[in-house]
């Protein structure tokens, strides 16, 4: 499906389901370098099973026409102008990695579009290895490989996937190929520029659900207890086997997570 | 920092696409005997019906061994995800007709194994998709053979039986010109000797049951997604990128963006058309995966020790094998396949037809049939059966004389096969009483 944000193109994917207005708006923020399409695991069937499912391709990832949005703060407002032009708000909001520093941004400056917060990979900064910064600025099929490798539980590594045939670090390295060569580095610098995540934090009222690979070596597991500190409703659910990809490396886990997290926060 | 730290090749090879058995603590890759699998409950069914949530429901579209196989294949060659077929022949015909429809057009190169020619040639234009077939060294050909309605290129990495280098990078440049994705068939080659993802093919196809396998017991193929292709930019592949009924208005490059080709695959291709693999077929090859780059090394050694030994012997008229300087693409080869150009090689010897088929019926060691890439030396000679249905003018252009003797060197000692093969040599030249 297309819309289109400030005349640029947008893409999102609705798992081709006739919206109903009645029903709760569901938004999925992706990470750094990817698309909408790493959610599929979860996005359809949530589009099946009662929300108004929206799993976006941020500016210039996927289909959705460029550039890419330099900061956190821009692409929080940036989703809140999709929350609007879709009228699915007040959402639930699920992000990851760079996805889940714009959801808490939005959740905290724009809290009357946000139903319940679900962030995934998180932590208050997440600040990027500067010499990943660096081979991202010159050589992004090389930074994707490293960030595919490091961002995967050793478990994945060896495969074992729910989706039959499915080889999920050749994945993650070709959908980071997919980008435009400064996709990459722009969001890997939105990342590390990001210091507004204690302060959204604060003013979050949604309630809020992280989610936590426990082999997360890209923001590592203890790095959320600022958050667990500042935000007022907040719960933590600890995935085994998972890393930094825990939606797409435990998917039937973080599908029930996601539901439970959408039930608590559906008042 | 620079060493993504992947596991490498050979221990892919042994692990990729397995954790041990959660219930029983199994180490080996259990055989999963079974046709279906019981629901937790009708949601549970229902999600898997509709591409909800991922899992098995009946064993045409997914098998737990078969899902390992599938995944190991993926991670070798470098792909997103890999569907495993009932043959190498299925695996193609499920590339075809997931990608193509009536009316559709394939270029594909003029040395190809017979069965995948005839597929293209004789069968496929019955349901409205032709092909024009080319040069396979000449790329240029291949953009020459373009038509509006082109929607595939095809083309063997290690020709059979002629061993033709493909320049995959020339050829998928073509192809990517064209706005159509590059299929290569490398069978002879294996992921061991060339990772064609790696240098520009798009979906990369095998017959398992060969090298793969390598002991010549169970039937098998696989295609392998590389997820490189952009279908939604290309704009001609529908049955990608517009609403399908068959999952109630599904778009799949929508919905699962690089892998939308696997995923059309197996929940349309293996759901409707049904040629999928057992879990017993699966258990066998998976068996010779795990030992594919020990066994490769020696193939290829095995192999330059014939060419070699071929090469000086007088009664040898020609060798195609591109180890031999003499061969058109050794030097392509050279730059392509560092670890070597795998196991198959053609020759002819003095006295034509008559001596070839004397030197069939004299070999002792190694097996007159219609295979490659067993662990046992193999000979063939192509123009009495797997090609004999192209007639004597297409044999030509095939580059398979009537002469042309085929050979898979299998995993003997190499001394053991030379004997063979010369004391062969020897009896075909000796008159006929």
């Amino acid at each position: 499906m297309k819309t289109s944000i400030g005349g640029r193109n947008v893409r999102f994917a609705n798992s081709a389901m006739d919206i109903d207005r009645d029903a709760p708006g569901l938004v999925f923020l992706h990470g750094a370098g990817m698309d909408h399409s790493m959610w599929q695991l979860q996005s359809r069937y949530f589009a099946h099973h009662g929300f108004r499912s929206i799993a976006v391709d941020l500016p210039g990832h996927g289909k959705s026409e460029g550039p890419p949005l330099e900061s956190v703060e821009a692409l929080a407002d940036w989703t809140a102008e999709i929350i609007d032009k879709l009228e699915v708000g007040p959402a639930h909001v699920v992000g990851h990695s760079l996805g889940s520093l714009i959801a808490l941004e939005l959740a905290g400056s724009r809290p009357e579009l946000v139903r319940s917060l679900v962030l995934l990979g998180t932590a208050a900064e997440l600040p990027v290895n500067d010499s990943l910064l660096k081979i991202a600025a010159t050589d992004q099929h090389r930074a994707g490989q490293l960030m595919t490798s490091w961002s995967h539980d050793p478990k994945t590594h060896r495969g074992g996937h729910d989706v039959p045939g499915y080889w999920q670090l050749g994945s993650s390295i070709h959908l980071i190929d997919r980008c435009p060569e400064d996709v990459l580095s722009t969001d890997l610098h939105a990342c590390n520029n990001y210091e507004g995540g204690l302060s959204a934090a604060e003013r979050i009222s949604a309630r809020t659900t992280i989610i936590v690979g426990l082999g997360d070596r890209m923001s590592r597991p203890g790095q959320i207890e600022p958050l667990l500190t500042n935000i007022a409703d907040v719960e933590v659910v600890e995935i085994a086997g998972a890393g930094h990809m825990a939606m797409i490396e435990a998917s039937a886990a973080v599908r029930t997570a996601l539901a439970n997290a959408f039930a608590h926060g559906a008042g | 920092m620079t060493d993504p730290g992947f596991l490498k090749f050979d221990t892919l090879s042994l692990h990729a696409g397995q954790q041990p058995d959660p219930t029983t603590g199994a180490r080996a890759v259990p055989i999963y005997q079974t046709t279906s699998y019981c629901f937790d409950d009708t949601d549970h069914a229902a999600g898997l019906f509709n591409l909800e949530v991922p899992g098995h429901l009946y064993s045409r579209l997914s098998n737990p061994t078969v899902a390992v196989l599938e995944e190991r294949l993926a991670a070798l060659e470098g792909g997103v995800a890999a569907i495993c077929t009932a043959s190498g022949t299925a695996a193609l015909h499920l590339a075809m007709v997931t990608l193509m429809s009536a009316g559709d057009h394939v270029v594909a190169s003029r040395n190809l194994y017979g069965g995948s020619y005839n597929m293209l040639n004789l069968t496929m234009p019955r349901f409205g998709i032709t092909t024009s077939f080319v040069d396979p060294r000449d790329p240029a050909q291949f953009a020459a053979a373009v038509q509006p309605n082109t929607k595939l290129f095809f083309a063997e990495t290690l020709g059979n039986p002629g061993i033709e280098v493909l320049d995959i990078e020339a050829v998928a440049n073509e192809a990517h010109s064209a706005g159509v994705p590059l299929m290569v068939d490398s069978t002879f080659s294996t992921p061991y000797l060339i990772r064609p993802i790696e240098h520009g093919a798009d979906i990369v196809m095998h017959s398992v049951t060969k090298f793969l396998g390598g002991h010549g017991i169970a039937l098998g193929g696989a295609i392998i997604d590389g997820g490189t292709f952009d279908w939604e930019e290309s704009n001609k592949f529908p049955t990608l990128t517009e609403p399908y009924e068959g999952y109630h208005g599904i778009v799949f490059t929508e919905e699962y963006g690089p892998a939308a080709l696997g995923q059309r695959a197996r929940a349309e291709g293996l759901r409707d058309f049904g040629a999928a693999m057992s879990p017993a077929n699966a258990f066998h090859l998976l068996q010779g995966v795990e030992t594919l780059p020990l066994r490769m090394a020696r193939h290829v050694s095995n192999t330059i020790a014939v060419v070699e030994a071929l090469a000086s012997n007088d009664a040898v008229t020609w060798i195609k094998h591109p180890h031999s300087p003499t061969h058109q693409d050794h030097e392509l080869a050279k730059r392509l396949y560092p670890k070597g150009t795998g196991a198959i090689l053609s020759f002819g010897i003095k006295g034509g037809r008559p001596a070839g088929r004397r030197f069939i019926e004299s070999v002792q060691l190694a097996s007159h049939l219609a295979n490659v890439g067993d662990a046992k030396t193999l000979v063939l000679h192509p123009a009495s059966t797997t090609h004999q249905q192209m007639s004597d003018a297409d044999l030509e252009l095939a580059g398979v004389g009537q002469d042309l003797i085929r050979l898979s060197v299998g995993l003997e000692d190499a001394s053991d096969i030379i004997a063979d093969l010369e004391r062969a040599i020897h009896k075909s030249q000796k008159p006929i009483a």
